[in-house]
């Protein structure tokens, strides 16, 4: 506009004209420019759009994936219940947990926090918990365990995230839960007996920090459970969460609700205590990922009773549902009668009763069904090999069966597993159901028996 | 485990390798059991040895074999077991009923006189 008067004021009307028409082309190139740039608005708009519908995929697909990492249906294991509640923050967490069996039958339940949120959280989420399975299948403390975890982490993690985490390994034969916590938010136990709540405290450093990699020092402690107590594992997403008042759920107010709600079946505790804390919050978002675990211990007495052995015993227990878990099971006893001097004769006449004790387990016992277990509980000695398998079947009539040798039982394709057993073993005994098979091989070293 | 047949004239050989007790196996075996059965073929040899293992239930099968060739007049001969398979065959009354294949000479005969 400012040039239009300056033109206006030197010239003639003759440059008047000119200027309109110098005008009407501006104009026109201003009216084309601007075409131009709103469309390129336009593409650059639909661009922005693309790309982020983009990232939600792949962030949607990310999410399925790492809802993939959590355990989908916890095991239903005996003697041992869980439930559990898990809210993201964002599509996805840095927050993951699992409960998993070891291969020493024992239940380790890990529960762990990368600092910050998205993407690059749970990306490290899903880096520690491929870690933490490796080991956890390895070592039975969890401060080793940690130990290794951090010293992998450390390696390859060049950024300031770090990690919390509590590691807890329950014996199903003591109740007794070793574990060790590595600056994570303290779980609470819940007495059954005493209606009691306690916390589990314990000291350890941040894990995968590399700042911190050569002075990080973890400790194992010990906490005696009894049969019907539960434990609460969670991470700060649920006691950071916070009402109007900028106040914090903190750990007191949790401390109350499970001691209100102690009593009830896991399931219902953990919907009271989100519910407690959805309560509190009036309704003000969470701001990081809300994770909550409870697991219930049962009665070995009751595990015990029916295999056959006694607490004193200190059993070791395994676990199979087909025929795929036979050959792992039947190694570690063999390696076990291995260490204790059993000869190969014993090993070998162990093996041919073993599987066909677990055959018959899981093909006449269970009925091949894969959600039944066979228990397996042993213990070798030098002096002898007691084996105990236990299905969920209802039993047999043992103390009737076809005899494989009469005549005309020889040519029968079936019915020769006991008998076999009863040829190798030295003593055979059932429960009075029959979902029970107990057998005894004595050492033949030291007896003198060379057969 | 790993189950091979070689065809020969009047005898067929079922090759055993490794452990049978497997359900996938002893379906596999009982499969090609009844083919050879239906063959033109005056015996059936089961090479046993190269099993290591195997169960009552691998026992089961055989014998049930066994049954089959017998009604049909052909012959099952379980040629060299050994080991824990020699010894399930002995504990389960079988060596009484069933042909057992020990030496070379006995096969030789057995392949003239099938």
């Amino acid at each position: 506009m400012g040039n239009i008067d300056k033109k206006q004021g030197s010239e003639n009307g003759r440059d008047l004209d000119k200027t309109a028409e110098e005008l009407f082309e501006e104009l026109n190139c201003l009216k084309e420019a601007a075409y131009n740039r709103g469309l390129e608005l336009h593409q650059t708009k639909m661009a922005l759009e693309k790309a982020t519908s983009e990232i939600d995929y792949e962030l949607d697909l990310a999410r399925q994936v790492q809802t993939g990492l959590l355990p989908g249906e916890l095991p239903e294991l005996i003697n041992v219940k869980t439930a559990s509640v898990y809210i993201p923050a964002g599509k996805v967490g840095g927050d993951l947990f699992d409960v998993i069996v070891t291969p020493k039958q024992k239940i380790a339940v890990l529960i762990f926090d990368v600092s910050g949120h998205g993407v690059s959280a749970a990306l490290i989420a899903a880096m520690a918990k491929m870690l933490f399975a490796r080991f956890i299948e390895k070592y039975d403390s969890p401060a080793s365990i940690f130990t290794e975890v951090n010293r992998h982490l450390c390696e390859f993690l060049k950024t300031d995230h770090y990690l919390t985490a509590f590691l807890g390994i329950i014996d199903l034969i003591s109740n007794t839960m070793t574990y060790s916590r590595a600056g994570h938010v303290s779980p609470v136990v819940y007495s059954a007996s005493k209606k009691s709540v306690k916390k589990l405290h314990g000291r350890g450093y941040f894990i995968g920090h590399s700042a911190l990699k050569d002075v990080v020092e973890y400790k194992d402690e010990s906490v005696q459970l009894l049969s019907g107590d539960k434990v609460l594992f969670y991470t700060d997403g649920l006691t950071e969460g916070s009402n109007r008042k900028n106040e914090l759920y903190s750990i007191e107010r949790l401390v109350r609700a499970v001691k209100k709600n102690g009593k009830k079946p896991v399931e219902e505790l953990i919907d009271s205590i989100l519910e407690d804390q959805i309560k509190f919050r009036e309704g003000q978002p969470l701001r990081d990922d809300f994770t909550l675990l409870s697991i219930e211990v049962g009665n070995p007495e009751k595990l015990l009773s029916e295999s056959g052995f006694k607490a004193d015993d200190r059993p070791e227990i395994l676990m199979a549902r087909t025929y795929g878990d036979i050959d792992l099971l039947c190694s570690r006893i063999l390696r076990g009668m291995d260490e204790n001097g059993f000869t190969d004769r014993d090993i070998k006449s162990t093996k041919i009763c073993f599987f066909e004790m677990l055959i018959n387990a899981i093909e006449h016992g269970n009925l091949f069904n894969p959600a039944k277990h066979v228990l397996v509980l042993y213990k070798i000695t030098i002096e002898k090999a007691v084996i105990s398998v236990i299905d969920e079947g209802n039993g047999f009539d043992y103390d009737n069966l076809p005899h494989p040798l009469h005549e005309q039982n020889l040519l029968k394709d079936h019915g020769r597993g006991v008998f076999i057993t009863r040829q190798y073993m030295d003593k055979v005994n059932f429960n009075s159901k029959g979902n029970r098979i107990m057998v005894t091989k004595y050492s033949s070293r030291g007896t003198g028996d060379g057969n | 485990m790993e189950i091979r047949i070689v065809k020969k004239e009047e005898i067929d050989t079922i090759h055993f390798s490794g452990q049978f007790w497997k359900i996938h196996d002893l379906e596999q075996f009982t499969e090609k059991a009844n083919e050879l059965i239906e063959n033109e073929n005056k015996a059936v040899l089961i090479d046993m040895r190269r099993l290591s293992y195997i169960s009552s239930q691998g026992l089961g099968v055989i014998i049930r074999a066994f049954l089959k060739m017998n009604e049909k007049k052909k012959r099952l001969v379980l040629y060299k077991p050994h080991g824990n398979v020699r010894e399930m065959i002995e504990i389960s009354g079988l060596h009484k009923l069933m042909e057992i294949c020990d030496s070379d000479e006995q096969l030789e005969t057995f392949k003239t006189h099938p």
